[in-house]
């Protein structure tokens, strides 16, 4: 079933609609190719893609938890995990434009 | 809700009651949060650079505003949790609201460079050195 899901998900990658306007990668450029590669399970080629995608993947899972079970300190971790997210896709979009 | 400000008995009754009394929720807290986070992936998603997550930040923005005027009224009818969610909500939705107005703007501004010139994108970052 996860191999289906891999496979079609590849046959059916979308094309970035900035990158086809522009011509330039845009921040969430990569995240496509990572998430194929992290079903795969190539962790660290999944990183080398899109390094924000696994922390946001955490993002998503800590803010299911915390709408589901209510923890009272929930929104502050949140807070700073999206910081944490936010500021990896920054520092990595500039590397990629730079390279 | 329906204790609040009811004298107590004796003292057990008013400890349970403390322990047990129901704190509400905040209005929209959650709705905040959520729409706050969403608006991170929502603006790199596609065609309408920028525009969703825009929209979504803006909305959470202003549903903060507006449970924060709530709370301020009677700060001890509320959870703390919820009021934590509420302020990390605002956070979120604000960085967000810069991300999707700095691409927002960036779209905005190639296309105006296109329109004026009538030069094709590749050849202006072709001379910027972009690519």
């Amino acid at each position: 079933m996860l191999y289906s899901l891999t496979h079609w998900l590849e046959n059916n990658m979308q094309t970035c609609g900035f990158k086809k306007a522009i011509g330039f990668d845009c921040p969430g450029c990569g995240t496509q190719r990572a998430f194929i590669a992290l079903l795969k399970g190539h962790v660290m080629e999944s990183i080398r893609l899109y390094p924000a995608l696994i922390p946001m993947l955490i993002l998503f899972l800590f803010l299911i938890l915390h709408l589901k079970f209510k923890f009272t300190k929930g929104g502050t971790y949140l807070m700073y995990t999206f910081i944490l997210v936010v500021s990896i896709i920054l520092i990595s979009y500039i590397f990629k434009m730079l390279r | 809700m329906e204790n609040q400000g009811t004298p107590n008995q004796d003292n057990s009754n008013q400890v349970f009651s403390q322990q047990f009394r129901q704190l509400q929720q905040l209005p929209n807290s959650t709705a905040v949060l959520v729409l706050g986070i969403i608006s991170l992936p929502v603006c790199f998603c596609y065609f309408l650079m920028g525009i969703p997550g825009f929209v979504l930040s803006i909305i959470s923005l202003s549903m903060a505003s507006k449970a924060k005027k709530i709370y301020e009224v009677n700060p001890s009818l509320y959870t703390p949790g919820s009021y934590n969610n509420l302020k990390a909500g605002r956070v979120c939705a604000i960085i967000g609201l810069v991300l999707n107005s700095i691409l927002l703007i960036t779209v905005i501004i190639v296309f105006v460079m296109v329109a004026s010139t009538g030069v094709a994108i590749e050849s202006i970052l072709h001379d910027m050195h972009v690519r």
